[in-house]
């Protein structure tokens, strides 16, 4: 007697991300999801109902979106991110990465798929305040523009942090992975309760810039759209190279876009003729993903990634020392984004532009410090395989190292150490007394100092891309 | 043509711990291979990089003439992995969680509910399909497991330590299941801490021990080998007071008393060439030897053994100045 045949499951069509499909079919049976929806449906069903009572007839529409939008936000920027913080480290503390890591599904597709599952769910809370949107209308005192934008921003922020605390699920340091993301969710409460809630007029001044009635406030939302893509990239990137096999190339990709996006902001800026003030921290910011990742990245090279290199010469090998995964071609590489913002300020000068030499100390101080983590992190975590989690504590450690002294300082006003301690890369902003010369003169000193003990440090993993290139110039 | 398993001057070093040490071997297409060693004796870590899932720091494997580590996709798509433990998902059923396995390897449609079906057939799954998968007992996870394992329908299985908790009878349908998949040409590669049963099933067998290969060959040699000093052991029952055996093997140079037995004892000769001169000693010097024969050893002795000979220091040093591999930096 043949066996029965199974029964065909049809929830989800073939062509979703299987990995969307595993996990809503986990997550919109999981407690977390149900309890955090239903809350949020009788939260705001109630507050509605007592502020329209309350609150005074001229105010009663901006206090209800307030109301809407503070509980959203707290559910979609809050909550939401947070559940990534388990995404990948379940998979891997349960062995399942292993299994789905043999499947077909690449390991971008992996963490993808986590991701896309998690934001889904944002979309359905979402969906679920427009009646509440609606019904606010009613109240009068809409700008429908504004809130409708300051909906969208929301949950693009909230996919952006998704997208980091998924990235970040993959490192095994608990440290880095549960605490950070804590840490950072308990200050962003903070933020939102001062914002919908706090004295100051946030709230307005928010909706007046998403009013988009001035050409500053429309790049302003276009460059939050930029950077919550380019951020979210690199956060699924960091995951995804996490998990992925060492035959996988995921820096050369990385590094181009970055570069090339890097460039872009700063051509685009300088001939608009913004400040070298606007335009180094928002270059600095998106530096931070890519050289923290190509500053700690596993340096094992095989040939299948040598290979496509080698096969364009002299041209194609010196393209590798840029782009090759791994942390001693990521010192370059970093070294390269230094220098390119060192030309815009040359250019600056240039078209006669006068460069704060504040903004220098910063940009020096910027890669002193991570060149600082990289040195600190190659002499007391040589062996550790998750280098990123120590590489961010050591950074931490820098900050925090340099508020004490300065707290000390400050506590004993005979004290004057801080210029002592020049050398870590963070002191710079507590050094008031330090003449601008000498901490420009400091700043650069440790962009050198660190930036040649990187090299020394790193010289070894030279010798293995060079065998590495030799052994695909014998056997091709 | 290539082997379906070679591995080459394996080394996988974690810091100061050698947990492979420069092994080598190769697994022929169709057969079944036991890879016996104790616990941290670097079973598991050589399976996982034969799966690609981890490095080796010097070496090289290939899988039906693939390198593990520069075509890991191609690797992947040719074998199937089941580890020794892991969790199954919450929120999911027997069905859905093999569902979600067959669309992650690329099967859509009718295809995919064919797959599943075939391997929950094979498996015995089918009375399971609407259990959650993480409240199965570990009999029927390990199922689960192989059937998850078979859904791309690989020419080769790594399987770690499969029957590891299993119930007798859990182990005599994992045993079945293996012996089908062995019979349809499947390349096996298991380890397990039960011999008996890899001594049934499989060609060849490996030890592993410290990271290194001590044996590599089939299961009846060593149950007819010697122990580690190349002697052999007899049973010897005779009439009367066992005793008496035991006296008289001290009497004679060539045999040792092991052990005594009901009726007479296990004792030792160290060759089998003399086999005949002790038993006819024996009827002359007036013992009734009712039975004399020699003994097959099971495997976890010859198991014992392997690693007895193979930690006896040797006398002389030696030969060999190799010097260590230097592992290229991470």
């Amino acid at each position: 007697m043949s066996t029965p045949p199974i029964h065909p499951i049809s929830d989800f069509p073939d062509k979703l991300n299987p990995m969307l499909v595993k996990e809503l079919r986990q997550g919109l049976r999981g407690i977390g999801f149900v309890v955090l929806f239903i809350s949020l449906q009788a939260l705001l069903c109630f507050i509605l109902l007592i502020t329209a009572t309350v609150a005074s007839y001229e105010n009663a529409g901006s206090q209800l979106s307030r109301v809407i939008f503070f509980f959203f936000s707290f559910a979609v920027l809050l909550i939401q991110p947070l559940r990534g913080i388990s995404a990948l480290s379940t998979e891997i503390k349960d062995n399942t990465i292993d299994l789905l890591c043999l499947t077909r599904l690449s390991a971008w597709r992996i963490t993808y798929g986590k991701w896309v599952s998690i934001v889904s769910q944002s979309a359905l809370f979402l969906t679920a305040i427009i009646p509440y949107l609606i019904l606010r209308y009613f109240f009068g005192d809409m700008q429908m523009l504004a809130e409708i934008l300051l909906l969208l921003s929301t949950f693009l922020l909230s996919a952006t942090f998704t997208a980091i605390t998924v990235g970040f699920s993959g490192l095994t340091s608990a440290l880095i992975r549960v605490i950070l993301p804590i840490t950072a969710a308990a200050i962003g409460f903070m933020i939102l309760v001062s914002m919908y809630f706090g004295g100051r007029n946030n709230y307005q001044e928010i909706i007046q810039l998403l009013t988009l009635e001035s050409a500053a406030s429309t790049f302003t939302f276009l460059g939050l759209i930029c950077i919550c893509i380019y951020t979210a990239w690199m956060g699924l990137d960091l995951g995804t190279s996490i998990i992925a096999p060492i035959a996988e190339n995921r820096a050369t990709l990385r590094r181009i876009v970055s570069l090339g996006l890097i460039t872009t902001t700063l051509l685009v800026f300088s001939f608009t003729g913004v400040g070298a003030d606007v335009v180094i921290p928002l270059c600095l910011v998106l530096c931070i993903p890519v050289s923290m990742i190509s500053l700690t990245e596993n340096s094992r090279l095989v040939p299948p990634i040598v290979a496509p290199f080698t096969r364009r010469g002299v041209l194609g090998k010196s393209a590798g020392r840029l782009l090759y995964p791994g942390r001693a071609t990521g010192l370059i590489f970093v070294l390269t984004l230094y220098l390119l913002m060192h030309g815009l300020l040359l250019f600056y000068k240039y078209r006669g532009i006068t460069v704060d030499p504040w903004d220098v100390v910063v940009l020096n101080s910027f890669f002193a410090i991570l060149f600082f983590a990289l040195v600190l992190t190659h002499i007391f975590a040589r062996k550790y395989s998750n280098r990123i989690g120590i590489f961010m504590l050591f950074i931490c450690s820098q900050f925090l190292i340099s508020a004490i002294i300065y707290a000390c300082e400050e506590w004993s006003s005979k004290l004057d150490v801080m210029p002592y301690f020049f050398w870590i890369p963070t002191s710079f902003s507590y050094n008031d007394n330090m003449p601008s010369d000498a901490l420009l003169t400091a700043s650069y000193f440790n962009v050198v100092l660190y930036a040649t003990i990187g090299f020394v440090t790193t010289r070894p993993l030279w010798k293995h891309i060079r065998a590495t290139e030799q052994q695909v110039h014998h056997d091709p | 043509m290539s082997n379906a398993i070679a591995v080459k001057n394996l080394y996988r070093y974690f810091g100061p711990l050698k947990a492979v040490d420069g092994i080598s071997f190769d697994v022929p297409h169709g057969s079944v291979c036991g890879f016996v060693g104790a616990n941290g004796a670097g079973k598991t870590t050589t399976m996982r990089i034969m799966a690609t899932l981890d490095y080796p720091t010097m070496g090289n494997v290939e899988i039906c003439g693939i390198n593990v580590v520069n075509f890991p996709a191609k690797v992947r798509s040719l074998i199937g992995w089941m580890p020794d433990h892991f969790g199954n998902y919450e929120h999911m059923t027997v069905l859905e969680y093999l569902d979600f396995y067959a669309r992650a390897l690329g099967y859509t449609g009718k295809e995919r509910m064919m797959r599943v079906q075939e391997v929950m057939e094979f498996a015995d799954l089918i009375p399971l399909a609407d259990r959650l998968s993480n409240k199965l007992s570990k009999g029927m996870t390990q199922r689960l497991c192989l059937g998850r394992s078979l859904i791309h329908d690989p020419q080769i299985l790594i399987m770690d330590e499969p029957a590891a908790g299993l119930d007798p009878k859990a182990r005599v349908e994992l045993k079945h299941l293996i012996r089908i998949l062995a019979d349809e040409g499947k390349t096996i590669f298991i380890s397990s801490h039960i011999l008996s049963e890899l001594g049934e099933m499989c060609d060849s067998l490996l030890f592993i021990n410290n990271g290194r290969i001590v044996h590599h060959g089939d299961a009846e040699s060593l149950k007819h080998g010697t122990d580690h000093q190349g002697g052999y052991f007899f049973d010897v029952q005779v009439l009367g007071n066992p005793q008496a055996l035991s006296d008289w093997t001290v009497t004679n140079p060539y045999t040792e008393f092991i052990e005594s037995r009901k009726q007479g004892g296990r004792i030792r000769i160290e060759s089998i060439d003399t086999a005949g001169r002790v038993l006819t000693s024996m009827i002359k010097d007036g013992l009734q030897v009712v039975e004399f024969h020699k003994e097959q050893r099971n495997l976890e002795d010859a198991f014992i053994d392997m690693l007895d000979k193979v930690n006896t220091p040797p006398e002389m040093p030696p030969s060999s100045n190799a010097m260590p591999p230097t592992p290229p930096s991470q």
